[in-house]
């Protein structure tokens, strides 16, 4: 799960994440980001480096 | 306290004396601790 | 003293201070970020939880959810309460979140006992849920300061700087400085001479200083004026945030006041 908040700055960044996934498939990362207000590079790196491994921890349950 | 196999997630009680650590039903040695039913009670931190 | 505004959004303010010390910029800096209180959910009820993640990883993030409130002041801080801490109406929003797979637990699902407490963001993804998986929850929100934790912090990133005071002499009409500065504070002019085009951007690098084969150009920070960014979590406008800031400084102000009329 992305983590809620920026661990650098504390900015909500979680709620921009699955805009955010949508738009990559078709758009260059950093202009979705600066597209929706994720401006420092601390929250830039959150969204960038995010690996969504959720899915495949379920099936280990 | 129940137990739950991980290989055929049905809910075993463990017989420590005839069989050790091992599920009756299908032989797996990998058991899951069920969560209790009480209440738990954390900060949000 | 004088506060003059240069950049005003919801959730950040950017306004230049003059006439004011260092301490006095840095106290509404650290006001901002560990004086003005918030709510923030503070204690949780597990009752289930078959998801993924495991419990303390489901408190945490609903911790970090920013809250807002219609009326922030009819709630008191668990230690000034009437109650004296241990948990009333007046200083706890009770809320509760269930749902049951499959689906996405986000964070307008979380509902508070009080209509006028909501979260600040909607769409903050909390966990989920698989097909059978289930979260019940309950557990209250309390209003404290960012000195507490954190989570309670309404002013998330606050800093200042000297306003830069950039002067150019002898000019040689070279335009290295104009290349060397990263935040294109320089410009050359039709005359070809350098002209300072956007000068709170810059942040007295002095990159053009050593840039200038002529030493035409000085770079001084201005000591009694600063530009303060303070960017709230998004449960307060910055606007209200830096007022409430500096309305905490008062009151402390006035405290040290009553404390030393005491004395004498």
């Amino acid at each position: 799960m992305i983590p809620v908040r920026c661990f650098s700055c504390g900015k909500v960044i979680s709620n921009v994440w699955e805009e955010y996934k949508e738009r990559i498939v078709s758009e260059p990362p950093g202009k979705v980001m600066d597209d929706l207000g994720i401006e420092r590079y601390c929250c830039r790196r959150m969204l960038l480096a995010h690996v969504e491994i959720v899915d495949v921890l379920r099936r280990y349950q | 306290m129940a137990y739950r196999c991980t290989r055929c997630k049905r809910t075993v009680e463990v017989d420590y004396e005839y069989s050790g650590i091992r599920c009756p039903y299908c032989g797996h040695r990998i058991l899951m601790k069920e969560r209790p039913t009480t209440v738990k009670k954390m900060k949000a931190v | 003293m004088k506060v003059e505004l240069i950049e005003l959004r919801e959730d950040r303010i950017r306004f230049l201070l003059t006439g004011a010390t260092a301490a006095f910029a840095n106290g509404i800096r650290r006001a901002c970020m560990s004086e003005v209180p918030t709510l923030a959910i503070d204690e949780i009820r597990l009752y289930d939880n078959t998801s993924v993640l495991f419990d303390e990883q489901i408190s945490l993030r609903l911790g970090l959810i920013p809250l807002t409130a219609e009326d922030l002041d009819v709630y008191s801080s668990p230690e000034d309460c009437i109650c004296e801490g241990a948990g009333c109406p007046g200083c706890r929003v009770d809320f509760i979140l269930t749902a049951e797979g499959p689906k996405m637990v986000y964070s307008q699902d979380v509902v508070f006992t009080d209509p006028g407490v909501k979260v600040a963001f909607e769409g903050i993804p909390v966990v989920v849920l698989g097909e059978g998986e289930k979260l019940v929850v309950e557990g209250y929100a309390t209003k404290r300061t960012g000195s507490a934790h954190s989570k309670w912090q309404s002013g998330t990133t606050c800093g200042y700087k000297n306003l830069p005071r950039i002067d150019i002499g002898d000019c040689q009409k070279c335009g290295k400085c104009v290349k060397v500065c990263p935040r294109d504070v320089l410009a050359l002019d039709e005359g070809d001479r350098v002209r300072v085009v956007n000068l709170l951007a810059c942040s007295l690098c002095k990159l053009c200083i050593d840039e200038c084969d002529y030493q035409a150009i000085t770079v001084t920070p201005v000591p009694d004026s600063f530009v303060l960014t303070i960017e709230g979590d998004g449960s307060i406008k910055a606007k209200d945030l830096v007022v409430k800031a500096a309305e905490e400084i008062r009151h402390r102000a006035e405290m040290i006041g009553e404390k030393m009329a005491d004395l004498s």
